[in-house]
């Protein structure tokens, strides 16, 4: 698994897989979860090269879930992709070991600038 | 509290779908049959809210667009009760997205939709049925139903 993406909005998931492939980056195998608590579970399976999760989530959040994979030593890189968009939001995503923050509604070059640097030039 | 500004519900919609969106402030206006939708969004910090009453067909077409459906199919789709899957889940997260420019002033957070005003509990009832101010919208979407669209705030602009 490439990525795991994890929102509790089927719409939402698939925009962001579209937004991926519009942005270059194909062939990519990706990996869905509604929650924190299911990536938990896929993520004690699988290690992706990226997450990219939501904020606001039913049963863990988005911030939650961050806080848990770093307590498991887990460095994967982590971004969200929300309709959160204040700063004191982005210094917590930052400072609790996010790599990026995307504001929704986002563009398929907002997408491709915060996914280069870890996934690489497409 | 600052006013959403019609620029800037515009401006997030037409990025949102690529389509282009126009909102236009205006007063009140009559009620009419259209089917509705009311977003409850927490207002933070407090706890306040932030009630959007929407026309449905309006919330159809800009959640139809992001699902790739065309307008006669979101009609379709719409006549259905409950309205099916898939539109109901784009409009939850076109409800979502709002809360990025419904204040300026403190953080929306959306919390659910509902169909029914009577369904509009604690601090959103109180604000839906005494707000400090309203912002009425009309709505229109490239190629697709428009509507009306109305914003119940618990502060007046300042």
């Amino acid at each position: 698994m490439d990525i795991l993406l994890v929102d509790d909005s089927k719409t939402m998931r698939g925009i962001v897989q579209r937004a991926i492939r519009q942005a270059g980056f194909r062939g990519l195998t990706i990996g869905e979860a509604e929650n924190g608590v299911q990536a938990l579970e896929k993520l004690s399976a699988e290690q992706p090269k990226l997450i990219l999760s939501d904020w606001n989530m039913p049963e863990m959040s988005g911030i939650d879930f961050l806080v848990q994979v770093r307590a498991s030593q887990n460095k994967v890189p982590f971004g969200f992709i929300t309709s959160e968009a204040s700063a004191a939001i982005k210094e917590l995503a930052m400072k609790s070991g996010a790599s990026f923050l995307l504001t929704k509604p986002f563009s398929p070059e907002a997408m491709q600038e915060a996914l280069s640097p870890i996934l690489g030039k497409c | 509290m600052s006013e959403p500004t019609p620029f800037a519900l515009s401006k997030l919609f037409t990025d949102l779908i690529g389509r282009k969106v126009t909102f236009t402030q205006t007063t009140a206006a009559a009620e009419t049959k259209v089917k509705q939708m009311y977003g409850i969004y927490r207002l933070l910090p407090g706890e306040t809210a932030i009630v959007v009453k929407s026309d449905l067909p309006l919330l159809g077409s800009l959640a139809g667009v992001l699902v790739g459906l065309p307008d006669a199919a979101v009609k379709d789709h719409l006549a259905a009760t409950p309205v099916e899957e898939l539109l109901r889940d784009a409009i939850h997260e076109v409800l979502n997205i709002t809360s990025a420019v419904i204040t300026h002033q403190g953080r929306a957070v959306f919390v659910k939709m509902v169909t029914d005003p009577m369904f509009l509990d604690g601090e959103a009832g109180k604000v839906f049925k005494k707000p400090d101010h309203r912002s009425y919208f009309n709505v229109l979407v490239d190629g697709y139903q428009g509507g009306k669209f109305t914003i119940f705030a618990p502060f007046a602009p300042v």
